[in-house]
């Protein structure tokens, strides 16, 4: 019997440098090799075929077979997914945040997008890791962000974020934040120092990264629903099965790579800033003053703030 | 009468996108309290609808670029057939254009969709533009080629690549 | 369908003179539907990729041009450049070379460039019997300046991708950039002397000041748009705005070109203008969407990648296909499908990505002006109501002193590296 090959697009947006294309190259491979070659998905990264934000669309549409977009793009599908952007999360440590998005409040958000995108979501979140603070000038921490300019990436909860700190919001997309911040449109900026360090910003003025844990982000590996069900079901196993047997190790090799990026920004003459966790804590405690004007603001689902609540209480 | 209707809608569309524009650029420098950020955003959608229609506008003057290194050696008789072929496949065009701009217009109003900003602005309104400006090209398309097929006038229908807009 | 019956289909619906965002936008579909791809996916990258404040600036500096042409602002600039550099044989050929140039610092656009200059000084020359094909040669050429003098658009999709760093790769555009001008001020002198073209008559003290004074006001526009980009209060798109809006109270207030009444319909003549580029760039994405995903592109490129040839044959074919997809490719196009391929093989290869930018900058320079497909000879020719084959003809010359300087760039990598290396060190 002829061997049936399955092949797939799979796109993403950022260019080979990045953890994510690590990743997903290292996991497309195995599924060829584990699959003698039936599973053949090819990867389209550096938003060749899309951007992240025109992913779901592309994927309910049938245009391309997987992605895996960041969780903070989808709020302009689900606003539920504009959770992560809430003041509880504030600091929290990454081995806290996993029971959240890998519990009920992801299995609640994972059903949402099935539904409306048409998708398979193929198991756990991959880990992008944190957006940091980072400034043209020496700060302390988020509390000397008063009377700044601090570029936001858009969204109701960024910009609230800001303000309670002080701070004026200018939205700058992130092809523009090289030259911005050389002309000094803006003084700090929240943005995962990964994407800092492979940006070189420090070249465009940035001389400071405080680690305080602004916003969590991760990725969701999904497949279009029609493409999954045209698997037979030993290639539909193999998928869901050898993302659940490696996301450890995938969440490893990003969280090293945010690790390597604080001394790559350290090694360019960046000062990395490291607050005391008990700081962190007294932060969020003020911050949790706005969270419950936020939540309808958000338009996210009081009873799934809830449910994060006690997942990350248990874990406290 | 609808040149004259879909003249004044773009008009309109830009200055008042070129007013709300300026106003959030001078308020950011000197009145921040009073600055209304979102104002960029909506000049995008507005501008982008404004062109969609201005599409057939520029099919009726004659005035999308094209190629011309082979037409103008051809006598203005063999172009006739030419561009009945490219008035076919406008009209084929257009009919994906309302179609498929329906369609992903449908799309975002069933499933919602907003634009991943602080305004969350609804992005059907954004996408009508396609089938709306798909239907002015279909009627475009239509016209001319009537014309060039039943009404060709080898004096005043020679093929133009920009005429005055 | 093979790629050689769909270069036959490509070209004969551009030799029928089909327009060409009706090409590029019915290839896409057509190619969409044979692949079993949806063809929705087509239509949905259009209007994503029109959904973008960079493209705004499209529109708001065409109207710029438009109010400054009409509303009588070029007109008072004309006089006072003719009035200090008309003495010599062909000055205005001249000023739009460095017009173009210090536009450019001005905005990272090529189109861009090209529309503004090229809206105020083509009526002038045609005024002053300057050789058409001359003057928008002239123009279209230097407008794409716009990319290679910083800041650029093109610079900051190369960085975006290859992740380097933007202000670096600015600076690398300088030095070409400013020898790219020098090079077509040399030409157009030569031309001048060559086809007798015009000297400005002289005129006396009084009327010199009376001149400049009454251009004051128009000068103040590229001062204010540069302070505003280099001083940190204005994006290129809230430049562009800016641009608009005080050329249009320039034209209205102090020049008196029109009036109110006139306004609404010179600002519909501007979108609908707009509206020309803006449709051919959306179709372009989806054909370019198309073609990434054939993967015939990706093949090629890396074939190239595994044949082991050293640095210089590396760069020799890369230039020439390149210069091959410019001809029927938009440059943003081009970049989308090449870089990330390219990008990984440049360590390797031990060539310098940021002079590797400079190096990719100056064919996208070529592509916009290589037909059939150059946005820059359409800007022109939409511009000067005059057929392409006008604009192609008069750039033909400048193209090839641009191909000169690609060869002298790309085997001496010091012109880019220089400037960048000393002011951020290595
Ligand atoms: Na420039
Ligand atoms: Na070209």
């Amino acid at each position: 019997r002829a061997q049936t090959v399955f092949k797939f697009k799979m796109s993403t947006d950022d260019a080979p440098g990045h953890h994510r294309h690590a990743v997903v190259t290292k996991w497309l491979e195995m599924l060829k090799k584990e699959s003698n070659g039936e599973l053949d998905i090819e990867l389209f990264h550096s938003a060749q075929l899309f951007n992240d934000v025109n992913v779901p669309r592309a994927l309910r549409q049938g245009a391309i077979d997987m992605a895996m977009p960041g969780n903070w793009v989808l709020g302009g599908i689900d606003p539920n997914n504009d959770i992560f952007l809430l003041p509880m999360f504030f600091g929290v440590p990454q081995p806290a945040m996993h029971p959240v998005s890998d519990g009920a409040v992801g299995q609640a958000i994972n059903k949402q997008l099935e539904d409306k995108l048409k998708v398979k979501v193929i198991g756990k979140w991959l880990d992008h890791g944190y957006s940091d603070t980072h400034a043209t000038r020496m700060i302390g921490s988020s509390l000397d962000l008063k009377g700044l300019r601090v570029r936001s990436f858009g969204g109701a909860g960024t910009e609230a974020r800001i303000r309670y700190f002080g701070g004026d919001p200018v939205l700058v997309p992130w092809a523009e934040v090289p030259m911005a911040l050389s002309q000094g449109n803006f003084v700090a900026m929240y943005s995962n120092s990964a994407g800092v360090a492979s940006s070189k910003l420090w070249d465009s003025g940035i001389k400071c990264t405080v680690v305080e844990r602004q916003f969590f982000h991760q990725y969701i590996p999904v497949i279009a629903q029609g493409s999954y069900d045209k698997l037979p079901k030993p290639l539909q196993d193999l998928l869901i099965g050898s993302w659940a047997d490696h996301i450890t190790e995938f969440r490893a090799m990003t969280t090293a790579a945010q690790q390597k990026a604080f001394d790559t920004l350290a090694a360019n003459g960046v000062t990395v800033v490291r607050p005391e966790q008990s700081l962190l804590d007294d932060i969020r405690k003020g911050l949790m003053s706005t969270q419950d004007e936020l939540v309808p603001k958000l338009k996210i689902n009081p009873e799934l703030v809830k449910m994060a609540l006690s997942a990350l209480k248990q874990n406290t | 009468m609808i040149a004259k209707a879909q003249r004044l809608f773009i008009g309109i569309i830009g200055a008042v996108a070129l007013a709300m524009y300026s106003y959030q650029i001078i308020s950011l420098w000197l009145f921040r309290d009073y600055a209304i950020t979102w104002f960029a955003e909506v000049a995008v959608y507005m501008l982008v609808w404004a062109m969609f229609v201005g599409v057939s506008e520029l099919v009726r003057v004659d005035s999308h670029i094209r190629a011309d290194f082979v037409i103008s050696h051809l006598s203005v008789r063999t172009q006739r057939w030419f561009e009945l072929i490219n008035c076919l496949v406008g009209i084929i065009f257009s009919v994906c254009l309302i179609w498929y701009g329906w369609k992903i217009t449908f799309d975002a109003f069933d499933l919602d969709e907003r634009s991943p900003t602080g305004l969350a602005f609804p992005l059907w309104i954004y996408y009508s533009a396609a089938p709306v400006g798909g239907a002015l090209l279909l009627l475009r398309y239509v016209q001319r080629f009537w014309a060039y097929l039943m009404r060709f006038d080898e004096k005043t229908m020679a093929l133009h690549t920009a005429v005055e807009i | 369908m093979s790629i050689q019956l769909f270069g036959v289909v490509f070209f004969a619906m551009l030799a029928i003179g089909m327009p060409l965002y009706l090409v590029l936008g019915s290839v896409a579909v057509f190619m969409y539907a044979i692949n079993g791809d949806p063809v929705i996916g087509a239509f949905q990258r259009m209007l994503d990729g029109l959904n973008s404040e960079t493209l705004l600036a499209v529109p708001f500096f065409v109207m710029a041009a438009s109010f400054m042409q009409k509303g009588g602002v070029a007109k008072a600039l004309i006089d006072m450049v003719s009035l200090w550099v008309g003495q010599v044989r062909g000055g205005l050929a001249i000023v739009a070379v460095v017009a173009c140039a210090l536009f450019g610092a001005i905005c990272g656009s090529s189109v861009a460039t090209a529309v503004a200059m090229g809206g105020i000084l083509v009526p002038a020359m045609k005024e002053r019997n300057y050789p058409m094909p001359f003057t928008l040669g002239v123009l279209a050429s230097s407008g794409t300046l716009g990319i290679l003098i910083p800041p650029s658009l093109a610079m900051i999709l190369f960085a975006l991708i290859a992740e380097e760093s933007v202000p670096r790769l600015f600076l690398a555009g300088v030095v070409p950039g400013l020898i790219q001008a020098t090079i077509f001020v040399a030409y157009s002198m030569y031309y001048a002397h060559r086809y007798k073209l015009p000297r400005e008559p002289r005129r006396d003290r009084a009327e010199a000041v009376k001149v400049t004074l009454h251009a004051l006001p128009a000068l103040s526009l590229p001062v204010v748009i540069a302070v505003g980009i280099y001083g940190g209060f204005t994006t290129v798109t809230e430049a562009s705005v800016v641009a608009a809006s005080m050329a249009l109270i320039i034209a209205l207030f102090y020049y008196k070109g029109f009036t109110w009444r006139d306004c609404l319909s010179e600002i519909g003549d501007s979108v609908q203008g707009a509206a020309v580029i803006t449709i051919i760039i959306a179709t372009a994405l989806a054909f370019a969407q198309w073609l990434t995903a054939s993967g015939v592109p990706g093949s090629v490129v890396r074939t190239i990648g595994e044949s082991g040839l050293q640095p210089w044959q590396f760069l020799l074919i890369i230039n020439v296909i390149l210069l091959v997809m410019g001809m029927f490719l938009e440059a943003i196009s081009i970049m989308l499908i090449t870089l990330p391929i390219l990008v990984p093989l440049l360590k390797p290869m031990g060539i310098d990505p940021v002079h590797f930018a400079v190096v990719i900058t100056i064919n996208m320079e070529l592509a916009l002006l290589t037909p059939p497909v150059g946005l820059n000879l359409f800007v022109l020719s939409n511009v000067a109501k005059t057929p392409l084959s006008v604009v192609t003809k008069g750039v033909l010359p400048l193209q090839l002193l641009l191909f000169a300087l690609l060869m002298v760039v790309t085997y001496v990598p010091f012109l880019s590296l220089w400037l960048p290396d000393l002011i951020f060190g290595k």
